[in-house]
């Protein structure tokens, strides 16, 4: 059983939920205090938890299969975002962390981002917390 | 009845503008970022490098600084603040980034932003731009109502200013050339309207104007969609460098006919440039005194000019002469500068080609065997005197010879080919002494008045049922205590009736045909309105009649409409010999 107490911030995640995050359920990723975005290598989106649904006022059902990078958050689709992300693709594993806005309803939002994936070919994951 | 689904809709609506490609900002008057959509944080983030999006103008400050004024000096309660502001980040040598900015105001607190990437478009435009700004030619569009298109080259705006969007063609021009302007205005419909080929009108429109002291040559090209006529493309070179070498060849040409005129006779045309010399002085003096001695010395020193192959120099005389209404206006400073320091020019360089001519005389080695000869078999005293003198003193006729050449040439530039140029004096007739040196200077005139206005083109002649071959004849001859000089061409005759009205509108006496005969040498009469490059003005004959009447001699001249007309002066043998 994953340990998931723990404050709130990408940062602060532990190694141990990083190291199982590929094989929590959905129902665990929802009760996570943090949004919670897994994607393919395109963007195409396989993964959106509740609080990530809820601050963007975006149904996980809208957002399932979509782009994230053209569809769900055109704000990331600029170098400092998706082109780290791109950069990153190369790489075997990824754990990239920098801050950010995100405009959820349009509102411009301070976040916390962490890019991560465990191994080539995983998931990749975007956590974000509110800065 | 259908429930609407409240939260879809909303969901749809915020997708709608969460996606949309343009950057939308709600800000208040301080800058304060409310309301911003993905593109508007992707952009503002990737523009500016932050990750702090709280106000706007703070984040635009090193930018656009302007942009907290403007909305601080916008009155109004709402409407536009600004459209398309343009916005440059540079990121490197000639890599631009470049926003447009547009912010219109719906309230208080309440400011809408639109920003758009315009940096592809920007590129596009200032590569226009820089081909603009480099290309030597001024470049210029011109819609199909006259009005200007805002885009030019820099050669233009530094030759006639900026042009301002919107403005009249013709408006642009007319500070610089009100004359050049008019004519633009006033072609420019018949150009439009398209009843002529539009190459065939354009080619009436005005070319050439002075720009800050500059030649510049206008070119035009109609630009046409479908087949009509929708821009013309002005394109304005500086003539500076054309000119100048067209004024080089045409030096050069004008010294090669000097040299060769005056290695034909050294001597008398080193008293016509000595003469000339005087003249120009007496003429660009400061204190010239009496304008209209003034304006016949100038007519006269382009007539010699012109004699002499000066034609350039003559030219310019005739310039100058053009720009004085009438010949009483005195010379503008300027031009008196201007005449004089090309005639010092010129006179700089004939005058060692001249130099001193020693007084004496020469024989070649046969003409020297031939005089011994005749010693050696007693020939009498007069023979010898008879044939020394014919060898000191040149015969009139040879003099007259070069003056018929001088009317051949004017003829053919004035295109009278048909003119033919005879010649009657008497071999042994020679000038007494130099007096007449004055007079020469002034015959001039009476021979370019006739090649100009007497005779007729061949057209003319066989239209009034003449000989198409117009004839001039140049007569000298002694008559007991007399020398004539005459000048007689069988042209049109002087118009008489054209000299009574000019006499009459300067309320001159002009019934008699005495009275007729004064008015045709006053001064600033003459039976034409325009100036030629012969002659003109009306101010020749006079000249040549005080000259003549300072000699103590008479001058006539009889005149039959369509017959032709004869000059003659008679000269009192006593006061040439100097006795």
């Amino acid at each position: 059983m994953v340990e998931l107490q723990w404050g709130g911030h990408v940062s602060g995640m532990n190694s141990d939920l990083l190291e199982s995050i590929d094989r929590l359920s959905i129902e665990q990723i929802d009760a996570l205090p943090l949004g919670v975005v897994g994607f393919d290598r395109s963007g195409r989106i396989e993964v959106y938890n509740t609080w990530e649904a809820t601050m963007a006022g975006i149904p996980r059902t809208s957002a399932l299969g979509k782009n994230l990078f053209a569809e769900i958050a055109p704000c990331t689709d600029n170098e400092r975002f998706a082109g780290r992300f791109r950069e990153a693709l190369a790489q075997e594993t990824m754990d990239i962390e920098f801050d950010y806005v995100f405009t959820y309803k349009m509102r411009p939002t301070p976040v916390h981002i962490r890019l991560y994936r465990r191994a080539p070919g995983a998931m990749n994951w975007l956590f974000v917390s509110r800065r | 009845m259908a429930l609407i689904d409240i939260e879809a809709e909303y969901a749809a609506l915020l997708q709608f503008i969460h996606l949309s490609p343009f950057a939308l900002a709600r800000i208040d008057e301080d800058g304060h970022i409310d309301l911003l959509n993905a593109r508007g944080a992707s952009l503002l983030m990737q523009s500016i490098d932050t990750i702090e999006l709280d106000n706007l103008f703070d984040l635009l400050d090193p930018v656009a600084p302007e942009l907290r004024a403007m909305v601080r000096d916008f009155d109004a309660e709402r409407g536009l603040i600004c459209e398309g502001h343009r916005i440059v980040f540079e990121r490197d040598v000639g890599d631009l980034q470049v926003l447009a900015l547009t912010m219109r105001k719906l309230g208080p607190g309440h400011i809408i932003v639109a920003l758009s990437d315009i940096s592809k478009v920007d590129a596009a435009h200032r590569a226009r731009q820089l081909l603009l700004d480099h290309i030597s030619e001024g470049l210029l569009t011109v819609r199909r109502d006259g009005r200007l298109m805002a885009e030019c080259s820099v050669a233009l705006v530094q030759w006639l200013g900026s042009p301002k969007e919107q403005m009249f063609f013709w408006d642009y021009i007319a500070p610089t050339d009100a004359g050049f302007a008019a004519s633009l205005r006033s072609l420019w419909w018949m150009f439009t309207e398209g009843a002529l080929p539009y190459e065939v009108a354009l080619h009436e429109f005005p070319q050439r104007l002075h720009a800050r002291g500059i030649p510049l040559g206008f070119s035009y090209r109609p630009v046409l969609q479908r087949g009509k006529l929708s821009h013309l493309l002005v394109v304005v070179r500086d003539l500076s460098a054309e000119l100048e070498k067209e004024r080089l060849d045409a030096e050069k040409k004008d010294l090669l006919d000097a040299v060769s005129m005056l290695t034909r006779d050294r001597a008398r045309y080193r008293k016509f440039l000595l003469e000339a010399n005087a003249m120009v002085a007496a003429i660009t003096e400061r204190a010239a005194g009496d304008p209209l001695r003034v304006a016949r010395s100038l007519h006269t020193l382009r007539g010699n000019a012109l004699f002499m192959g000066l034609s350039l120099f003559a030219q310019r005389c005739r310039e100058i002469e053009e720009r004085c209404a009438t010949p009483e206006q005195a010379l503008a400073e300027e031009d008196r500068q201007s005449l004089k320091a090309q005639w010092d020019a010129l006179y700089g360089r004939l005058e060692p080609l001249v130099g001193e001519v020693a007084p004496g005389i020469s024989l070649d080695a046969q003409e020297y065997q031939s005089l011994l000869q005749r010693l050696r078999e007693g020939a009498s005293n007069e023979e010898i005197i008879e044939r020394l003198e014919a060898r000191a003193i040149p015969s009139l006729k040879g003099h007259l010879l070069r003056f018929a050449a001088h009317a051949r040439q004017l003829a053919l530039a004035l295109d009278k080919p048909n003119l033919r140029v005879r010649v009657d004096a008497a071999e042994s007739l020679r000038e007494p002494g130099d007096r007449l040196d004055v007079f020469w200077t002034y015959f001039v005139h009476a021979l370019r008045n006739a090649v100009d206005h007497g005779v007729e083109s061949e057209a003319e002649r066989v239209a009034a049922g003449k000989r198409a071959e117009a004839e001039l004849t140049l007569r000298a001859y002694r008559n007991d205590d007399f020398l004539s000089i005459e000048l007689e061409d069988d042209g049109r005759g002087v118009d008489w009736s054209a000299i009574r009205d000019k006499a009459r509108a300067r309320g001159m006496a002009a019934e008699s045909d005495a009275d007729l005969m004064e008015a045709l040498f006053r001064d600033g009469i003459s039976s034409r309105d325009e100036i030629s490059l012969t002659s003109g003005k009306g101010l020749g004959l006079g000249a040549l009649r005080d000259a003549v009447v300072a000699l103590g001699a008479e001058l006539t001249v009889e005149s039959v409409a369509r017959r032709g007309t004869l000059l003659r002066v008679r000269f009192p043998w006593t006061t040439l010999s100097g006795a």
